[in-house]
């Protein structure tokens, strides 16, 4: 019986498809499956979506659809693990957000998904994300790693900002700062004082494993 | 006075009346059941009151069909353009249609090949060139939006490079702010008496930010026409479907010609649309190409339909260096935006999307913006130019038509004159050292900048100016931006 759930829980991945994620996370926790075998079925689909990916044979949206479909059923599971007072196994959380002044948000939201995707737990606190916003959800959900996106050139600097106020209130040493987005260069990061870039989202997410030591 | 353009009398269609039709029935219906949100209160209020739902905490808005097509019947089909020097003043609307440049984040060093931020020289290279270059009808922004942190800081870049281009070219200006800076952008126009179109940028889908408001209420206070535009990459924050990616935008942009209507009736638009699509390998944004085309002229299409004037953005290319690719996706795109009847054209010096620019390219460019105005001049059918007489009068070998009086009245109208190409026999192209497009092209690029002079501005103007933006860059800083 387990086994044709898990089976369904990876074909929904396979196909892309949410509903059945959620519906099938939803039959696993009703036959009262082991949630930690169901991430793993689940992680173990994304992980093949994504080598389809780098071999090329599949497509952005391949990749796109199969995280969202994966962030569909993960709440469930989530939710049946807080009832046996367990957590997730995630590799790490992160707060990600596009800096004061800029509203661009594709590249954002990829790398949002790809963390997603790869087992961290992500907040997204959006677009036009002001120093102060950054600095509450660094207290409020002690994330390991900040991650702020920039596309404008003129306001890229932001990200100076951010990790000056992370300094000055003591809790630079506390997380991880990871950059990107169009305006960002490698020798910007560094400028900025991040401790990770990445030109890609897909880079991102081998940048956010190292930086967390996974 | 005003910049003549050109015309384009009989532009071409890519959708059918039907299809047409439909696109349009389908935006009404986004509009009314799905809705747009408008990031700002006094846009809600502004709407709510012209007869729109309101749901004021998700700050979105659905529209009655009627009022969205009595707003785009009320918009004016002319954007008027004050400049510096009124002979270039520009009218844009019906069949005109003008060249500005494409404005990028960085430069295309036509030497190197290489990629690099752009210095105060070199934006100060392309504001000559692109000042007298005569196929630059506007000027727009110019090629670089940005310039090196010690020249101008962070956010202050904006007002730095307006104040810039008021004082290094005579050209009418386009204006942008964000997050609160219009003031002293507005001011820095009214100071030099110009009036600039005010770019508005929304964020699809259906999303227009709040302080891209705050610059449409400026616009309107100073009566400056606005220019809004919603960059999509189909595919990822618009339908991949061409057909949906228009539906999606035309909603986006009649939602703001609804509130500028509503705001201050006969407000002044320059419909933009900026569809490109999304790169599905690597996650670039893809702008050059066929699909890139069609949607332009579709937009003409579009916005003709409601006698709106339009500016197209979508003669770019993929290409990262200048070279094959770059030149066929350009031309493509150029050709069929101008003959489905664009109102203005970003095309001047892009290089790579728009993320590259250079001069270089601009001066090859203005070229190829005389070829493809010598297309849309067509062939000229008169008595005299039927020239019955004069072949009559020639008749068959071993008469010629050199020596004849008809020829030399005719053939420099009837020929274009390149400044660049090269039109030169194979001996002469050898004998000045087989230079390509390219090679002379940047030759052409030094010599202007070297002695094309801009004039200044008057002193008090200048000093204005000055004053203005030391106002500006002061509270700039003070938000640590
Ligand atoms: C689409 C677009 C828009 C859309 C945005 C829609 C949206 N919802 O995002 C709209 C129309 C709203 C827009 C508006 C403006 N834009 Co714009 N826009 C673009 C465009 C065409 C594509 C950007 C994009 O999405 N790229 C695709 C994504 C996937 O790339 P990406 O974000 O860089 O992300 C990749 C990587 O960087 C990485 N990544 C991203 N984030 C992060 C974070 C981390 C931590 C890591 C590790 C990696 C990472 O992963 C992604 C995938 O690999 C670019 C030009 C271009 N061709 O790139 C201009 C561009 C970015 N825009 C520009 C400008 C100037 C503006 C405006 C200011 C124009 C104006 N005057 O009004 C406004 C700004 C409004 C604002 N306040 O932000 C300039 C910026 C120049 C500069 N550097 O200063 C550009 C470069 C165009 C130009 N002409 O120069 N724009």
């Amino acid at each position: 019986m387990s086994e044709t759930v898990f089976d369904n829980l990876r074909r929904a991945i396979l196909d892309y498809d949410g509903d059945a994620a959620e519906e099938w996370a939803r039959k696993a926790v009703e036959e009262k499956l082991e949630p930690a075998g169901a991430m793993e079925v689940l992680t173990d689909a994304i992980r093949q979506v994504g080598e389809g990916f780098a071999r090329e044979e599949l497509w952005l949206p391949d990749l796109v659809g199969a995280a969202e479909a994966f962030t569909r059923a993960i709440p469930v599971l989530e939710e049946r693990l807080a009832s046996m007072g367990r957590e997730r196994d995630v590799l790490g959380k992160v707060v990600i957000g596009t800096v004061a002044a800029d509203i661009h948000d594709i590249g954002k939201n990829m790398v949002r998904i790809f963390l997603t995707a790869e087992g961290f737990d992500v907040h997204d606190l959006g677009v036009n994300v002001a120093a102060e916003t950054f600095l509450e959800a660094v207290k409020e959900h002690e994330p390991d790693i900040l991650a702020m996106s920039a596309l404008l050139t003129l306001t890229a600097v932001q990200q100076k900002a951010v990790i000056l106020a992370l300094e000055a209130e003591g809790l630079r040493d506390m997380v991880k700062v990871m950059v990107g987005g169009g305006a960002v260069t490698a020798e910007f990061a560094r400028m900025v004082g991040a401790d990770g870039y990445d030109p890609t989202a897909i880079g991102a997410v081998q940048v956010a494993r190292r930086l967390v030591g996974a | 006075m005003t910049m003549k353009g050109f015309i384009v009398r009989n532009p071409v269609s890519v959708l059918s009346p039907d299809e047409l039709e439909r696109v349009h029935g389908a935006m009404l219906e986004v509009l009314r059941e799905t809705g747009v949100v408008f990031e700002h209160p006094k846009a809600l209020d502004v709407l709510a009151d012209a007869g729109c739902r309101v749901d004021r905490e998700k700050m979105l808005v659905k529209f009655p069909p009627y009022l969205v097509e009595d707003s785009l019947r009320r918009c004016p089909s002319r954007v008027t353009l004050k400049a510096r020097n009124p002979k270039y003043d520009v009218d844009i609307g019906g069949n005109r249609m003008y060249f500005c440049p494409w404005v990028a984040m960085n430069l295309y060093d036509a030497d190197t090949g290489e990629r690099r931020a752009p210095r105060e020289e070199d934006v100060l290279q392309a504001a000559t060139v692109l000042d007298y270059l005569d196929e630059v009808h506007v000027y727009g922004f110019g090629n670089f939006a940005n310039v090196d942190e010690s020249v101008a800081p962070g956010l202050c870049a904006y007002p730095w490079g307006m104040a810039f281009n008021l004082r290094h070219t005579e050209k009418a200006l386009f204006g942008a702010a964000i997050l609160g800076i219009e003031p002293w952008i507005v001011e820095m126009f009214q100071a030099a008496g110009v009036r600039p179109g005010m770019l508005v940028s929304g964020a699809p889908p259906l999303t227009w930010p709040g302080h891209q408001l705050l610059v449409v209420f400026a616009a309107a206070e100073a009566d400056f026409p606005i220019m809004p535009f919603c960059g999509m990459a189909a595919g990822s924050n618009s339908p991949a479907t061409l057909a949906g990616t228009l539906v999606q935008n035309y909603a986006e942009m009649s939602a703001m010609i609804t509130l500028a209507q509503s705001l201050k009736p006969g407000m002044e638009v320059l419909a933009g649309d900026y569809s490109q699509l999304m790169g599905m390998r690597e996650a670039v944004v893809v702008q050059g190409g066929p699909e890139a085309a069609l949607l332009d002229a579709a937009w003409s299409q579009i916005w003709r339909r409601h006698d709106i004037p339009r500016t197209g953005f979508n003669t770019r290319t993929d290409a990262k260096v200048i070279d094959y690719q770059g030149a066929a996706e350009k031309t493509l795109t150029l050709l069929l935006s101008v003959l489905s009847g664009s109102n203005k054209i970003y095309f001047h010096g892009g290089v790579y999307d728009e993320l590259l620019a250079s001069p270089v390219a601009a001066v090859m460019d203005n070229d190829v913006a005389k070829m493809v105005m010598r297309i849309v001049e067509g062939i000229k059918v008169t008595e005299d130019t039927l020239a019955v007489d004069v072949i009559d009068k020639v008749g068959p070998m071993p008469g010629h038509f050199l020596s004849e009086k008809h020829t030399r009245e005719w053939w420099m109208k009837e020929q274009l004159l390149p400044e660049v190409a090269d039109r030169s026999s194979y001996e002469r192209w050898l004998a000045e050292g087989k230079k390509d497009f390219l090679a002379r092209a940047k030759d052409r690029c030094a010599e202007i900048a070297k002695t094309h002079e801009v004039p200044p501005l008057p002193d008090d103007v200048d000093r204005e100016l000055e004053k203005i933006y030391r106002s500006a860059k002061k509270t700039i800083q003070s938000w640590g931006l």
